[in-house]
């Protein structure tokens, strides 16, 4: 599967702040990927500067095949890009919006336009400024969708929303863009795990992990052990503890760690090695949200 | 995308500014027909109106102002720094959004001008067809003082505040170097300016503010580099503010050849001190300076020419002491004697020494000829080399097209060949106004006496050349020539 989108090594200073360190991250066609991470983690910056809107100060990135220092017109008329911050000319009036941008898409589809404007309820002869931000958003996403981009570019869009306009949002970005490749930042799991294929975490500009959803669940276990022996350990987690043991609680009689590349066989075998005398070991799957609490902690620990 | 592509582009981005800026645009155009009926008022003299005479001037700052304010919201409205402006992730051509730009300043800033100053021309009887040269040349001024400062600030800055915030300090960054380097600098160069090349600080200090402008406008639409770009703004400014100050080059002369063109030879004229009883005199003096006003004599002139002494230079040595004084000056005309100012420190010490006077003295070149004799009439007339001019409520009321005639002009009546006050413009560019209106009266005579059925003569001085010249006077005592009375 091709890469619609790729970094390699990518970086971005702002003085003194390295807001993006050597990112690599891919994002495959006709996924849906996920970039979360916690607030300031660099993901606004690391989609500004795939959008051309920042230039790196090192590495490189394609979009859509094309170096992102020379995205132009003829990129972005594939590109749909949706931004929480971004200044819409708030003069115009929906229709205003949406007639304006139609001449600088070659791929506009004025029907499909017309029934984004009716999915998503949007009064036509309304200023922007006059409308909630729920209803800018789907102003921004249906003029973004109009022209079937190959590439949609969320960033934060839900950020301030309510569920249900949210929900909104989400069903009308499915429906429309089915098939398309979508990159969607969210600091909030919680937003995207419905429906993101892929998910990359972010932290202090660099990219902790990238995988299919799927995987990602299947490679975390919350693990509990009761031990016979209580003053076993003594509150300290042995030398030879496993580095994608994550996270560990040790008490005298109950340990506690995530496992962060859980292998049925392997996994047992390396908790029979560490704790033989365990009485009781249970590994449970995590919900994805846990899995990020997780790894955000552990990443600061280690930070 | 196709040069077609780009205009197509660029001229929906323009409906697309039309439409938002509607009312500015009309408040805008209302404000040029105002300052068009002002000006055609003016045209009449305004010194006849006491209410609404004068007004253009003023207005035409307000006029500009409000442009500016008109390109800074439509420049903006596309703002280049920042990052979350909605068109950066929308297929914008940036060779279209300047286009569109452009276009912009020149359907609602040029065009309302180039219109206002045909009618007005037209209104005073001076075909526009026969001044396109003078029209076009004002429209490029026009450009680059009201269009591109405004335009490359807008494209710099993020909003009104900003651009109005950094026009100050870009002025008073001007302004303090400037003056700075000026009092740094002087004594220190050989300025030379004299008012025949006068027009050229000013065309100095536009054509830079112009350049960078247009530095800026690339920078910024191509680039989008606004660190790079303000830095490069306000190091260039700093430049300019520095270069303002240095004297006029001779390939800054050459724009205008036959006006200001600097001739070597100049061994056919003959400047020496000249000792009379009754024409010298000190004007000031503290305790260690003085400034003599030393007469001079002027001749060599062939006839047909006449010669103006501008700015000298120079220093003063006194082969007892040594001592160096720096010495410059305005030559000035009294009765009929002209002067040069020789400004000495620790003269007390001098005053009485043979000493040696260094002069670099700056010549200014004039042909003279004459028209007339041309008969005074209440309505306005045609004089060659002018426009036209008539007699109105005791006064020679003339109007000459986009500019002033750049020569001195000297009105004589009749045999006793009464001298008017002398009309002169020393740039070769357009001024202010489509019609320059000069009005002019007879020294010591009352309103209404002009027209007494006599014929009138325009003497034209037209500047022809500068020179520059070193002169070496040794031997001068400054006591023969201080404390005598200048003569009436």
């Amino acid at each position: 599967m091709n890469d619609v989108l790729k970094a390699v090594d990518l970086s971005k200073r702002f003085r003194r702040t390295e807001a993006l360190d050597h990112l690599d991250l891919s994002v495959p066609e006709g996924s849906i990927y996920g970039l979360v991470g916690p607030n300031g983690a660099g993901k606004t910056t690391a989609i500004k500067t795939l959008m051309n809107i920042f230039q790196p100060t090192g590495g490189s990135a394609e979009v859509l095949g094309v170096d992102s220092r020379r995205l132009g017109p003829h990129e972005f008329a594939q590109i749909g890009y949706v931004s929480e911050n971004q200044e819409i000319p708030e003069w115009m009036t929906v229709a205003y919006l949406m007639n304006y941008l139609k001449p600088f898409y070659p791929t506009w589809d004025n029907a499909f336009a017309a029934g984004l404007l009716r999915q998503f309820d949007l009064p036509m002869d309304r200023k922007l400024k006059h409308l909630s931000r729920g209803m800018r958003m789907k102003a921004a996403l249906a003029s973004s969708l109009a022209y079937r981009p190959k590439l949609i570019v969320l960033d934060e869009p839900f950020t301030g929303l309510d569920p249900l306009v949210r929900d909104e949002l989400i069903e009308g970005l499915l429906d429309s863009a089915e098939g398309t490749t979508i990159l969607i930042s969210s600091h909030d799991l919680a937003e995207i795990e419905s429906f993101a294929s892929h998910i990359g975490y972010l932290d202090r500009g660099r990219l902790q992990f990238s995988e299919e959803m799927s995987s990602l669940a299947a490679r975390f276990r919350e693990v509990e052990i009761t031990l016979d022996d209580a003053g076993q350990l003594q509150g300290q987690t042995p030398s030879n503890w496993p580095a994608s043991w994550q996270l560990p609680e040790v008490s005298p009689a109950v340990v506690r760690f995530v496992e962060t590349r859980f292998d049925p066989e392997r996994t047992a075998s390396d908790l029979r090695r560490m704790f033989p005398d365990a009485q009781q070991i249970s590994m449970n799957p995590m919900p994805l949200r846990t899995i990020f609490v997780t790894l955000a902690k552990a990443s600061r620990k280690v930070a | 995308m196709t040069m077609r592509q780009s205009l197509d582009q660029a001229i929906h981005i323009f409906r697309k500014d039309v439409r938002r800026l509607r009312y500015e645009i009309a408040v805008a155009f209302a404000l040029a027909g105002v300052f068009t009926a002002l000006n055609l008022h003016e045209a009449k003299g305004w010194w006849l109106d006491q209410t609404m005479g004068g007004l253009s001037s003023p207005f035409q700052s307000l006029l500009a102002l409000g442009w500016a304010y008109l390109l800074a919201l439509v420049i903006q409205s596309e703002a280049l720094p920042g990052d979350r402006q909605f068109w950066l992730t929308r297929p914008y051509s940036r060779t279209s959004l300047l286009i569109s730009k452009f276009l912009f300043a020149m359907v609602f800033v040029n065009l309302p001008m180039l219109i206002s100053d045909i009618v007005t021309l037209s209104a005073n009887g001076f075909p526009p067809t026969s001044h396109i040269a003078g029209l076009a040349w004002k429209q490029i001024l026009l450009t680059m003082i009201i269009v591109l400062p405004p335009f490359a600030l807008a494209s710099a800055t993020r909003g009104l505040g900003e651009l109005i915030l950094t026009s100050l300090g870009l002025a008073i960054v001007i302004m303090f170097t400037s003056s700075f380097m000026y009092g740094f600098m002087y004594g220190k160069v050989t300025y030379g300016w004299s008012n025949a090349d006068r027009w050229i600080e000013g065309a100095r200090l536009y054509g830079s503010i112009a350049a960078v402008a247009i530095a800026v406008i690339a920078l910024q639409y191509f680039r989008r580099a606004t660190a790079l770009s303000r830095g490069i703004a306000i190091s260039s400014f700093l430049l300019v503010a520095f270069t303002y100050t240095l004297p006029a080059s001779p390939t800054e002369r050459a724009m205008e050849p036959g006006y200001t063109k600097a001739i070597e030879d100049t061994s056919w004229l003959h400047v020496e001190p000249r000792y009379c009883e009754n024409c010298a005199g000190s004007a000031h003096s503290t305790d260690d300076f003085q400034q003599i006003l030393m007469p001079i004599d002027v001749t060599g002139i062939p006839d047909g020419t006449s010669v103006e002494i501008g700015i000298v230079t120079g220093y003063a040595i006194s082969p007892e002491t040594r001592r160096v004084i720096y010495n410059t000056g305005q030559s000035s005309t009294a009765g009929q004697h002209r002067y040069i100012p020789v400004n000495v420190a620790y003269y007390p010490d001098i005053r009485n020494q043979p000493i040696t006077l260094n002069l670099n003295v700056h010549f200014e070149i004039y042909k003279h000829h004459r028209v007339g004799p041309v008969a005074m009439n209440q309505t306005f007339f045609a004089v060659p080399g002018i426009g036209y001019c008539a007699e109105l409520s005791g006064r020679l009321v003339c109007r000459a097209p986009l500019r002033w005639p750049r020569a001195m002009i000297t009105v004589r009546m009749g045999a006793a060949d009464r001298n008017f006050n002398q009309l002169f413009s020393a740039s070769p560019f357009p001024g202010d106004s489509p019609i320059t209106a000069v009005s002019t009266y007879a020294s010591g005579m009352s309103s209404g006496s002009i027209s007494d059925g006599r014929a009138m003569f325009l003497d034209f001085d037209e500047p022809s050349a500068t020179a520059s010249r070193l002169i070496e006077w040794k031997n001068i005592r400054l006591a023969d020539f201080e404390g005598r009375a200048l003569e009436k």
